[in-house]
């Protein structure tokens, strides 16, 4: 199945990418997002993706805990906000 | 009566004054607005600019979302929330929350409670451009002790 991965703010920046298509086997969950992508991406950006203080969000849910994706889905990667 | 819009051009507070009495009619009895500037310093860095960024709609739905939670928390007829993004200059106006009610006390808490939230809620990230660097802006511990001091 094809999964959309996209990095905001700084962890576009440390992963020089601002969205990546990805095939993942039938099955998978939002974990495997981060195993996926471990040969594209050099040790500094995967420590910074892999952050205590990063979301990750599911069609634009944030996820509380590991969740299967479905063929379509969006995974974005949030490095922590600050609006107003 | 919760209107949330993300956009780059600036807004007038005397067209969205004008619109949010106009659309509360002869129930409003307060407004109350806060808007949000960009600084020239923080502290010892002078700023050039700000780079706001979103995510398309995560972030009108994260403001709704605040939105929603002061109309349940108190009695309110009309609230706005304006945020910008892009690339803002010093003293340019970054947020607008606008909160009309029948009386002040609800008008003022709501609005200060919706600014709290924006901070820690709202899906922006802030980069600061400096002189010599730039840097994301992280939110601080005041930040949420404020937002969390409303759950009370």
């Amino acid at each position: 199945m094809r999964i959309t991965v996209r990095f905001f703010a700084s962890l576009r920046e440390i992963t020089a990418i601002d969205s990546i298509e990805i095939d993942l086997p039938h099955g998978s969950g939002s974990g495997d997002v981060v195993r996926a992508l471990r040969d594209d991406l050099d040790p500094d950006a995967l420590a910074a993706i892999e952050g205590d203080q990063v979301k990750i969000a599911v069609n634009q849910v944030i996820l509380r805990t590991e969740q299967n994706l479905n063929d379509g889905d969006e995974v974005a990667f949030l490095p922590p906000i600050t609006g107003g | 009566m919760i209107e949330v819009r993300v956009q780059e051009v600036d807004f007038s507070i005397d067209a969205e004054w004008s619109k949010c009495r106009m659309r509360m009619a002869g129930e409003g009895g307060a407004i109350v607005a806060f808007a949000g500037l960009v600084r020239d310093r923080f502290e010892d860095r002078e700023i050039q600019g700000l780079q706001l960024e979103h995510y398309p709609g995560m972030t009108e739905a994260s403001m709704k979302k605040i939105g929603e939670y002061a109309v349940k928390k108190w009695s309110l007829l009309d609230v706005l929330i304006i945020h910008r993004v892009g690339l803002l200059k010093p003293s340019d106006q970054i947020v607008l929350v606008m909160v009309g009610s029948g009386h002040r006390p609800d008008a003022f808490a709501a609005c200060e409670c919706i600014m709290d939230f924006l901070k820690t809620e709202a899906v922006f990230w802030k980069k600061e451009q400096g002189t010599e660097q730039s840097r994301w802006v992280e939110s601080t511990q005041d930040d949420r002790d404020r937002r969390t001091s409303w759950e009370s």
